[in-house]
């Protein structure tokens, strides 16, 4: 037998002449169908070869077609051809599909070798949960991962997974709205970290602190990475507490709460973008307040550089006393605060525009 | 998303509960306005600034030209500003000042004084 080259050497009781492998298919009469495979009664599978091919191509074309969605029918088919011709025709392992949205949980008392599917179960890092998101197929479902660790001091490594079907829907990170800071991301390096992710996350009820000169964000997205930040509380951080950068986007959701200063709270550079508004997935948006207390300092409270984009809206920053230059935008960037004026934002240092930059 | 359209927009300046800003009117509206309750209706929500100066301030790159006084003075501030900071300005600015000191010289023109910054945006800003 021999396909490497498009053909196949029939079987001697099929003619033994070297056809077309596709068209020798076709011309088998073999159906599939989305529900079932049937075989017509007059058709014998006399070629290993031909097996082979039928469940490569025809497999390959319902994987394509229909996502994994049909792993049932794709089970029962590969188990039907493995039967007819005594092949191992096993599959790799697809992702686990979501029929409802799931939670995970995270605890003191648990352990990362748990499924972390409930409370007795827990896992004992965020990581793990996280890495256990990356695993499925959500299916347009929501998925909870319920922190109830104290203080995180590793950076959370924000990961893809799949079957985000909405905006503002997808995985979120929850501590403790009520008092955000019982749940803390204090790390020496980036708080959470979301390079390259494809899908949604919501981080909500936790305290952020970055230290170090690794620190660049409380919440720093990269590469195109979407995090939406919600109730939370922003503490110290060498960096920036918000930072997006290469095409990634930040947004906010709601009220939240500075207690302590970065060198910048929101900076997008490299087409990076922040949407510091009350982003609720639909209209209209809602009007939000960011409270800040203490005396915080800031190099710039808002930066943008290199083709990024920061917008805010309708936001009132009250509390504290806030120094340093209210925004600072460069290299064909925007702050765009749709009309809010020069003093906007915080700060006892006029903003300044340069190199092309644009506020307004 | 919020309108971008700041042709029709509306503002409430220092926190007012009573009235906002309409650059499309150019005047303060009442928040009962019809008009206004229509726009916030579509699901646009309305900007804050802290002061009527600023607001003229924003809204002078559009040539947004507002009627209510205070706001109509930071337009006017900030297009005199706009004009007093280019360099030809500057230029015109120094030759003003070269003539009025030759006129000194030749005891000229009641021998006027230079002119200073803070004159030459004010002469500028009257003509807005």
């Amino acid at each position: 037998m021999s396909g490497t080259d498009g053909y196949i050497q029939t079987p001697p009781d099929a003619g033994g002449k070297r056809v077309d492998a596709t068209e020798a298919i076709n011309n088998a009469g073999i159906l599939v169908e989305r529900q079932r495979v049937e075989i017509p009664d007059e058709v014998q599978i006399t070629s290993e070869w031909l097996v082979r091919m039928l469940v490569e191509q025809r497999m390959q074309n319902l994987l394509l077609a229909e996502g994994f969605g049909l792993r049932d029918n794709i089970d029962g088919l590969r188990d039907e051809l493995s039967n007819i011709a005594g092949l191992d025709l096993t599959v790799p392992a697809v992702r686990e599909l979501l029929t409802e949205d799931r939670i995970y949980y995270v605890s003191s008392n648990g352990s990362d070798s748990n499924d972390g599917l409930t409370v007795n179960s827990a896992f004992l890092t965020v990581q793990a949960a996280v890495n256990a998101v990356s695993a499925l197929d959500v299916n347009g479902f929501d998925v909870t991962i319920m922190n109830g660790i104290a203080t995180t001091t590793t950076t959370v490594m924000l990961k893809s997974y799949v079957g985000q079907t909405a905006d503002f829907r997808g995985v979120m990170i929850l501590g403790d709205r009520t008092t955000p800071a019982n749940i803390a991301i204090s790390v020496n390096g980036d708080g959470v970290l979301a390079d390259a992710v494809q899908g949604n996350w919501f981080l909500d009820g936790m305290k952020f602190s970055c230290t170090g000169l690794g620190g660049e964000g409380c919440v720093h997205a990269i590469n195109g990475s979407t995090v939406y930040v919600g109730k939370v509380d922003f503490g110290a951080c060498s960096g920036s507490h918000m930072y997006a950068v290469n095409g990634a986007t930040i947004l906010t959701t709601e009220d939240y709460a500075i207690t302590a200063a970065a060198l910048r709270h929101a900076f997008a550079e490299f087409g990076g973008a922040l949407r510091l508004l009350g982003f609720s997935g639909s209209t209209p948006y809602t009007p939000m307040t960011v409270t800040m207390s203490g005396v915080q300092v800031y190099s710039s409270f808002i930066r943008s550089t290199g083709l990024s984009k920061i917008e805010s809206f309708a936001v009132t920053y009250t509390g504290g006393t806030i120094t340093g230059q209210r925004y600072l935008v460069q290299l064909n960037s925007v702050i765009d605060t749709y009309g809010g004026g020069v003093n906007y934002f915080p700060g006892d240092v006029a903003g300044a525009t340069a190199t092309g930059g644009q506020y307004g | 998303m919020p309108s971008r359209d700041v042709s029709d927009m509306y503002w409430a300046v220092a926190g007012s509960t009573t009235q906002v800003y309409s650059s499309k009117v150019g005047d303060f509206v009442p928040v009962a306005d019809a008009t206004y309750q229509a726009w916030l209706a579509k699901g646009n929500m309305t900007q804050k600034i802290d002061t009527e100066a600023n607001l003229g301030e924003v809204l002078a790159p559009y040539l947004l030209r507002p009627t209510a006084a205070n706001v109509l003075d930071g337009y006017k501030d900030k297009q005199a500003t706009d004009i007093t900071t280019a360099v030809i300005f500057k230029i015109l600015f120094n030759h003003e000042n070269r003539l009025r000191a030759i006129e000194r010289n030749l005891g000229l023109n009641g021998s006027p004084a230079d002119l200073t910054p803070g004159q030459a945006k004010a002469a500028v800003k009257a003509l807005m």
